[in-house]
């Protein structure tokens, strides 16, 4: 009799814990604060006179540290190190062959409860420029951003920023208090401006077991994983949704969820795109993504864009809706749509959860 | 005695299942995962230059039917029945009193699976406009959009909303979170170039079990489990109006655009509450004023708390620094919102407010 009582409240206690583990899902955002922010897209070029203004707020009542890497995914000609890319701008033949590149940078930066900070790209922030810099400006409290010390990013650079939230010693932690934005602003073209929010990546238990190693999604529940399919509402290139607007043009950036900073490995993975058309028409192709990907929509499957899928010659309609999905690695990304009224950008929606999960491997 | 304990222990067993798999209703409001219920707050039409595009995609792989709603909240004189606004277009003394309108216009559209569409708000989207208009065209397994008829909005000047619901063929709405969202909207620029345009994401409330009981009341959060609530707090990542761009030194100026999560479409009753505003700045000092909304909001921040916008809590003038964090919070109603920023020569850029928290009280939307 005592044996069944036992073996009913050993059932009932399994059955509390299975009900109330949190379990890691696609909870991706890009509209609540996150433990770590991703910004896909980030530009500092004066030849192309583009440059890009970062945000980086604290949500929460107390201060926060975070550690931030910048990633330098600017490919260079191998004899003159000019910038390059292999499809759309690639190197003369004086120049050698374009050489894909990822170097990370990392820095701290450490913000006051409820803070917002906001600098560019190419100047960094630092010293005297910090609004509370410890030394004559002291926030509630006596806190500061003492520690902070964020570089100005090396020029011409095409990359991601990707921030963690921190104890302070270097240490990550679940605490979801950071949001972003980045705004791209476009010089040359009648100072065009394009804004998206960071993704943010939910902590559940954060990096509990110390080993730098921060997993995302599976079953070991340090973070939320990356989504299944990204899907992205777009314009086929070519297509002109009104005579104002005019012929439209968008780029797809994607960043692979998987990254070793510690040995500089970056991710990489196929990604699938299945392309529905406004008749339910379905297309479908395959690129690779390696560490970085930045590519005009007519430009993923071919080389002649209006022999795309993407583009409207092929497409038949103006609109469609494109599901991407990273085949061995999550994906995250944003879109940027250029036409006669300048460019903009869009974050992607998010749908499902990744069976395997993803890793980011800190130094 | 065996029995009566078998029975014991499975009660309880059978109780804690049922307590602790429950879902409860929490404020996953999203701008970035398909939804049962979609709201573009900023809808723009002015005959001759601005416009917006809706984009709306079905990500399910079964056709969907969806119930929206153009709701008009723009304002009129009272004597000319001009459009109008009470700050940034009042109405002349001969033309009466600017008096806020509300009216809701709803229709029908039917998506195939996977279909995305879109349509301008001043044209509307009908007939052999349709994609698959089920008379020469339709999809792979029959389908076609047969059923839909959008229609332009209904003045040359318009300001207001869109929501879209997700139904079953009886009108009723279901839980299906299978529909994403987004905006563009196409305006003059101030000065070099004729266009500026802007994108946002729809704002989705996804569904726990829907309108289950059919009252053609949606509940949003709360006890009811029909969709999940409205944030306790949208919080607003902005730069102060008046900051000059570090980029390329233009006047930067920001717009915020707000709507009630609760409606009442039946009988024509807009949602109203009082909004809480606390703004911080780099130097981690705090502001906060709070501002009535009723049915619709859009103000520039600067004038939000005063109508010298050199003098607001939103302008680099008094907050001191370039950025700012604002929490906005809802007194009575959740809400909804975009910010929209600007900078010399007008060029725009919105994106979707940040979310926060789960709200006590629910929010509801009762349709027609």
């Amino acid at each position: 009799m005592k044996h069944r009582r036992s073996h009913w409240a050993a059932s009932l206690a399994a059955a509390a814990a299975l009900l109330t583990a949190a379990t890691a899902s696609a909870d991706i955002v890009s509209d609540q604060a996150a433990a770590l922010v991703v910004y896909p897209r980030v530009i500092s070029d004066p030849e192309t006179t583009q440059e890009t203004l970062i945000q980086l707020t604290n949500t929460s009542t107390l201060p926060q540290a975070a550690h931030c890497f910048y990633i330098d995914s600017t490919s260079r000609c191998s004899l003159d190190n000019d910038p390059c890319d292999a499809l759309e701008d690639p190197c003369a033949p004086e120049q050698g062959l374009c050489l894909p590149n990822w170097i990370e940078t990392d820095f701290d930066v450490v913000i006051t409860p409820r803070q917002p900070l906001a600098w560019v790209a190419s100047q960094g922030l630092a010293g005297d420029e910090l609004p509370l810099d410890g030394l004559r400006f002291f926030g509630i409290g006596n806190s500061s951003n003492i520690g902070t010390r964020i570089p100005p990013v090396t020029q011409p650079f095409v990359g991601e920023l990707k921030c963690i939230a921190t104890d302070g010693t270097g240490r990550p932690v679940p605490n979801n208090a950071l949001i972003g934005h980045a705004t791209v602003v476009i010089t040359t073209d009648g100072n065009a401006v394009e804004k998206h929010s960071a993704i943010g990546i939910l902590a559940i238990d954060g990096d509990a077991n110390g080993d730098n190693v921060l997993v995302l999604g599976g079953g070991e529940n340090e973070y939320n994983g990356c989504p299944q399919v990204l899907i992205v509402n777009h314009f086929f290139d070519f297509a002109v949704p009104t005579p104002d607007v005019g012929e439209v043009v968008s780029r797809l950036v994607l960043v692979p969820c998987t990254q070793d900073m510690q040995l500089a490995i970056p991710g990489r993975t196929t990604a699938q795109y299945l392309v529905f058309n406004e008749f339910e028409q379905r297309f479908s192709t395959s690129a690779p993504v390696e560490c970085y990907f930045d590519r005009q929509l007519s430009l993923i499957d071919t080389r002649d864009e209006t022999r795309s899928i993407f583009s409207a010659f092929v497409a038949g309609t103006i609109s469609g809706q494109t599901r991407v999905r990273g085949v061995s690695q999550g994906l995250l990304g944003v879109l940027a749509t250029f036409s006669d009224g300048g460019v903009v950008a869009s974050n992607l929606h998010f749908q499902g959860d990744r069976e395997a999960p993803d890793l980011w491997v800190l130094p | 005695m065996r029995t009566r304990k078998w029975v014991g222990w499975t009660m309880v067993l059978a109780a804690a299942v049922v307590a602790l798999g429950a879902p409860a209703a929490q404020a996953d409001v999203t701008s970035d995962k398909a939804a049962a219920i979609l709201v573009w707050p900023k809808i723009r039409f002015v005959e001759g230059s601005v416009d917006t595009i809706i984009q709306v995609s079905n990500t399910s792989t079964d056709t969907q039917i969806l119930h929206c709603f153009y709701i008009n909240a723009t304002s009129h004189c009272s004597v000319t029945e001009r459009a109008c606004d009470t700050i940034t277009n009042p109405c002349a003394p001969s033309e009466g009193l600017c008096l806020p309108g509300w009216i809701e216009t709803d229709f029908q559209v039917v998506l195939t699976p996977r279909q995305p569409i879109f349509w301008t708000v001043g044209d509307g989207l009908a007939g052999n406009q349709l994609p698959l208009d089920g008379v020469a065209f339709r999809g792979p397994r029959g389908e076609s959009n047969a059923g839909t008829r959008i229609p332009p909005v209904s003045e040359p000047d318009y300001v207001g909303e869109l929501k879209c619901v997700v139904v079953d063929g009886e009108g009723r709405a279901v839980a299906r979170n299978v529909i994403k969202g987004e905006a563009t909207i196409v305006e003059p620029a101030v000065s070099v170039e004729p266009l500026s345009v802007d994108k946002y994401n729809a704002v989705g409330i996804q569904a726990i079990e829907g309108d289950a009981n059919g009252d053609n009341v949606l509940v949003l959060g709360g006890e009811a489990n029909e969709y999940n609530g409205c944030a306790n707090i949208l919080i607003a990542d902005h730069f102060f109006d008046f900051a000059a761009n570090p980029v390329n030194g233009d006047t930067i100026e920001s717009r915020l655009v707000l709507v009630p999560c609760s409606q009442d479409l039946l009988n024509q009753i807009p949602g109203g509450t009082t909004v809480q505003y606390l703004v911080f700045n780099e130097f981690e000092q705090r502001f906060s004023t709070s501002t009535p909304i009723q049915c619709y909001f859009e103000r520039q921040i600067s004038s939000i708390d005063t109508r010298n916008p050199e003098r607001s809590i939103f302008s680099v003038y008094v907050s001191g620094t370039l950025s700012g964090q604002t929490r906005i919070r809802g007194v009575g109603q959740g809400l909804l919102g975009i910010l929209r920023t600007s900078s010399g020569d007008g060029r725009v850029a919105a994106v979707n407010l940040h979310m926060q928290g789960d709200r006590e009280l629910p929010d509801q939307i009762i349709i027609p």
